[in-house]
Formats: structure tokens, C-alpha cells, sequence
């Protein structure tokens, strides 16, 4: 009993539309615009690390890529005055360059071999951004960097610096974007040779798949999303320092979304990320003020235990059942 | 010249060592177009690593592999694939999540030369998938498949490839003698298609009614060559596979 592949598409717009929709009946719900955008933006994050995956790699280091994209449209906003719209795609290149060393050092490491690795390959540009306090202010990090510009459509202004139903519906459009863009690369030649990686490098290679170059693509195209997600991060604060960007936290919770979420189905990691962190800031916060983040050690331990392929993959099997 | 058979495949003087330890020595073959090669010898005699410096796996430590006229010998397994050489493995390698159908779509879609369609790879595969007996199994998870069916498998996925030299690594390990004559069926119906294969078994069941030409290895060198028949009189492949040997053939 396998599930028709477009009634997983149908689900995912479904609840795209029910995204989009929900404002126009709570016009002033900002902290549910603020929370909610958020997920978003962790959901692309989770996307992000997942592309990686998709070749079998589990990456415990992504938050050099989400610090690397924030510190360089930061300091590219800072310097130059440059506008965040233009940093967000420029910056994020410093995150591409990281990964082009990540893939040609850890080319031959696998599995926790290559989990172990990442883990401390963050601590590099961390630590190198911490001291070099003449261009990075250092542990201080910055504050009143510039923040997401105002768009104007005709009469419409799209205020989506301080604005927070215009920052959630361009979060959205965001996520919604990459979704579509990972469904597309999942389910195009290049997927099906990135499923093959990662089922059997062996068999892989022995089909004329060139492993390394594709588990390379993977890895340059996921550090860039990644770091325009630090990026807008960065200027949806409005501040960044180190601490904050290349935190083992930030390297986690794409894992964790994409666990929950379930890593098989397209929709997976953005499902585990709108669930999970809005369970999170919205129920366990106000219960346990100081320890709410560890709902997703719970989590993980549940899931891993009753749901080993995550909850998307839970409920469209039993739908079909 | 044209009216000859071409050369498919020419090893020189191809040497392999790990340390101290000579794995392969000397090794000086070459295998025609349309021919079958099988390579016999006990554990151990570097049957196996021959086949890996063949497709690429790993490097020799001395000497040269010449595919189609092009030296191959540094060029990678994948590189290799495409241009037309694919192999099985001792220990069948299969996608364990992808359904059949999907493993040997993969080896039509990558490894050829010319790139298929979706449609066309698919096409190609269940052609395939019938030739080995397998269409009725095309939407199991290859996880699920007995060893004698994940053999089979990895056959019809290297043979989506289109290559026009097959080596195949013990492949009648751990079959029984039935399954044993389905193959060595489908093997010669193989060859009849123009597809030149490269045998290694260190039994001899299968190898022994399949092939043209048998070369005998042991520790590493060359013993004897020729046809089956010659070779399973020649004493010295006698000793090499019942392990009594003679004075000069001690610690080789």
C-alpha cells in the first residue's frame, strides 16, 4: 500500500495554502506572524542541511555555513551600506567557499567519521571570527545592522523589516520556494543519483556515477541555502555575534526537523520544523521558561522510537493503509 | 587486421603489493572480443585484486591494463563504467531501499555512454529484468531478495550499463548446483549477444563449462593457462587446489 506520489503534493499544498490563508481571519496575531515565520525560516534551514543528506552525509557542522552566510552579508551591510536584499545572495557566497574546503578535506569521511568532523569544523570560522575583533568586532559581535528594506508594489508597501506579517509572508515565500526547488532536485536525474550515493557508494560508482562530484554539487548547493538563512537571520535581528550564529543549537535543529519531520518525503523537514518550533517557543516556553529547549531531546528520543521515519512518513502511511 | 578478432582487454606485467606482501605478480593476459576468460585459483591467489585493478578499484604497483586501446590503468571505476566496462562483486552490491526495477534503472541511466531517457532507461530494465528472471520481483525492495535473486540483480544492473567486457567476482559463490546451470545458461546467451566476460570462481563448476580459455592462479602468478581441459589435467593446478604442494612451490 504505497502512497500515490501527488497526494503527498496535494497534502503539501494544501497546507501551503492554509499557510498563506490564515493571516486574513487573524489580522493581528504578531507573536503567531513572528513565531510562525520563524519556523519558516528554520524549515528552509532544515531543507537546506537536508540536500546534504540526500547523498547519506549527516552534517553536525551546518552552523558554520549559516555563520559564515550571516558574518558576511553583516559585514558586507556594514561597510559598504550595501542593501540586505543584495548581501543576503552576495554574503551567503562565503558559506559556498567554506563548503568548497569542507568537500575537498572530508572528501574521503563517512558517516560519524565525517559527523565528528563537521562538528569541529565550526569552531574554525568561530574562532577566527570571535578574535579578529578590527573587522568583526569580535565576541562583541554587531548590533544595528541594516534590516530587511521595504518593497513597494505600486500602493502596497511591504515594510518586511518591521513589519511582521510582511516578514512572515516573505519567509514563506521562501520556504515554499525551496520546498518546490527540493522536490524538484529529489525527484530529477540528479536525486535519483544522489539516492544511489546514498544507499550504496559501491554499486554507485560501479554505475558510472561520479560520487564525489555529486556529493560535492550536494554539499555547495546546501551550504548556500544555508547561508542566506543565516543571512536573513541576521538582518531579521538586526544584531549577530558569533555565539549566537555558529552555535551547536543552530547545527542541531535542521537534524532534528528533518528527524521529526521525516527525511524521505519532500515535505519532511519543513513539517518537522513548523511542528516542532512553534511547539516549542509557543507551549514550552511559557511552561518550562527555563528549560523549553530540551523538548527536542524528547522529541527526538519519541521519534527515533516510535516514528524512525518521521512523522510525514507516519501519517501518509497511514492514510493509505 | 579487421578480419581478426579485436583485443578487448590486455593486462602487462600488472604487479600488486601491500607491504611486504606480493599479491600479484607479473601478471600478462589478453582477452579478445566475444571471448570467456575464467580465472581459477584457490583463496588467496589474488583473483580478486586482479579484478580490482582492473575496474579501477585500486591502483597496481607495476604494469598496465589496455581496454579498448586506451590505457585505463589510472582511470576510475566510474570512468570505467561508462566506457564500457561493468563488474559484480563477490558480495552482491545492491541499492537496498530501491525497489528492482529502480536498481537496474540506475546502471541504464548512469553508466552508459549515450544518456536514455527516463522512459527509455525503464524500458531497457525490464528487458533486462526478464532475461535474469526477475520481472515479477520489479517492485521489491532489493533488500528483500535472496542471495542467488541479489546476484541476478547486480547481473541484469551491470548489463544495463551496456558494457562490452563483464567481469564477474565469484559469482556462483554459495549457489546451489541449480542455480549454478541457470546462470551458466544465461552467461553463454550472453555471449552470443558479442559481450566479451572475465570469470573468477575458485570452484569450478560454473567456470568450467562456460569458458573458452582458463588461466590457473596461486599466490599471486600465473600457473598455467589453456583450455578447460588442459588445465584441470595439469598437475601443478592440482596441487595449487588441494594444497599439497612441492618443495619449489613452498612460501612463494
Amino acid at each position: 500500500m504505497k502512497l500515490k506520489p501527488y497526494h503527498s503534493s496535494i497534502l503539501a499544498t494544501a497546507a501551503a495554502l492554509g499557510l498563506a490563508a490564515w493571516p486574513l481571519f487573524f489580522p493581528d496575531a504578531f507573536l503567531y506572524f513572528q513565531v510562525l515565520g520563524m519556523a519558516c525560516l528554520y524549515g528552509t534551514l532544515a531543507l537546506a542541511w537536508s540536500i546534504y543528506a540526500l547523498s547519506g552525509a549527516i552534517s553536525l557542522g551546518h552552523a558554520a555555513f549559516f555563520g559564515l552566510g550571516a558574518y558576511g552579508s553583516a559585514l558586507l551591510n556594514h561597510y559598504w551600506h550595501w542593501s540586505p536584499f543584495l548581501t543576503i545572495f552576495l554574503g551567503s557566497l562565503a558559506s559556498v567557499s567554506f563548503g568548497l574546503l569542507w568537500s575537498l578535506f572530508f572528501r574521503r569521511l563517512r558517516g560519524v567519521y565525517l559527523g565528528l568532523a563537521s562538528l569541529a569544523a565550526v569552531e574554525i570560522p568561530r574562532v577566527i571570527i570571535d578574535n579578529w575583533d578590527a573587522v568583526t568586532y569580535g565576541s562583541m559581535g554587531m548590533t544595528g545592522l541594516g534590516k530587511l528594506p521595504t518593497l513597494s508594489l505600486g500602493s502596497w508597501q511591504l515594510a518586511f523589516g518591521s513589519d511582521l506579517k510582511a516578514q512572515y509572508y516573505l519567509l514563506l515565500t521562501v520556504v515554499i520556494g525551496a520546498t518546490i526547488l527540493y522536490k524538484l532536485a529529489m525527484g530529477s536525474r540528479w536525486g535519483w543519483a544522489l539516492r544511489a550515493v546514498r544507499e550504496n557508494e559501491t554499486a554507485a560508482t560501479m554505475m558510472g556515477i561520479r560520487v564525489n562530484r555529486e556529493r560535492t554539487k550536494a554539499l555547495l548547493c546546501s551550504s548556500y541555502l544555508t547561508g542566506v538563512c543565516g543571512a536573513l537571520y541576521a538582518h531579521i535581528l538586526g544584531l549577530i555575534e558569533p555565539a549566537l550564529v555558529f552555535s551547536l543549537h543552530v547545527s542541531a535543529l535542521p537534524l532534528i526537523f528533518t528527524i521529526f519531520g521525516g527525511r524521505t518525503l519532500f515535505f519532511g523537514p519543513v513539517l518537522g520544523a513548523l511542528l516542532l518550533y512553534p511547539l516549542e517557543q509557543l507551549v514550552f516556553q511559557p511552561l518550562f521558561p527555563s528549560g523549553h529547549a530540551a523538548v527536542y531531546g524528547l522529541v527526538i528520543i519519541l521519534t527515533i522510537l516510535f516514528f524512525p521515519r518521521g512523522i510525514a512518513a507516519w501519517i501518509t502511511a497511514r492514510k493509505s493503509a | 587486421m579487421d578480419n581478426r578478432p579485436q583485443i578487448c582487454l590486455k593486462v602487462s606485467r600488472l604487479s600488486k603489493r601491500y607491504g611486504g606482501q606480493q599479491v600479484l605478480r607479473d601478471i600478462s593476459f589478453s582477452l579478445q572480443e566475444g571471448e570467456i576468460l575464467g580465472i581459477i585459483g584457490p583463496n588467496g591467489a589474488g583473483k580478486t585484486t586482479l579484478f580490482n585493478i582492473i575496474t579501477g578499484w585500486v591502483p597496481p604497483s607495476g604494469g598496465e591494463v589496455v581496454f579498448l586501446g586506451e590505457k585505463t590503468t589510472d582511470w576510475t571505476p566510474d570512468r570505467l563504467c561508462r566506457g564500457g566496462m561493468a563488474r559484480t562483486f563477490q558480495i552482491p552490491q545492491v541499492f537496498p531501499e530501491m525497489s528492482v526495477l529502480e536498481n537496474v534503472m540506475t546502471g541504464a541511466w548512469f553508466g552508459q555512454q549515450s544518456r536514455p531517457s527516463a522512459a527509455q532507461a525503464r524500458d531497457q530494465s525490464r528487458e533486462l529484468l526478464g532475461l535474469v528472471e526477475l520481472a515479477a520481483k520489479e517492485a521489491t525492495p532489493a533488500r528483500e531478495l535472496s542471495l542467488m535473486q541479489q546476484r541476478l540483480l547486480e547481473l541484469a544492473r551491470a548489463l544495463a550499463t551496456r558494457p562490452k567486457l563483464l567481469l564477474l567476482d565469484e559469482v556462483a559463490a554459495g549457489l546451489s548446483l541449480k542455480a549454478v546451470k541457470c546462470l551458466s545458461n544465461l552467461i553463454l546467451r550472453l555471449r552470443t549477444q558479442g559481450l566479451t566476460l572475465l570469470l573468477t570462481d575458485h570452484l569450478l563448476h560454473l567456470i568450467m563449462p562456460v569458458s573458452d580459455r582458463l588461466l590457473a592462479l596461486d599466490q599471486g602468478e600465473i600457473i598455467a593457462e589453456g583450455s578447460p581441459q588442459d588445465l584441470i589435467q595439469n598437475p601443478e593446478v592440482e596441487s595449487a587446489y588441494l594444497g599439497v604442494r612441492g618443495a619449489a612451490g613452498e612460501e612463494g
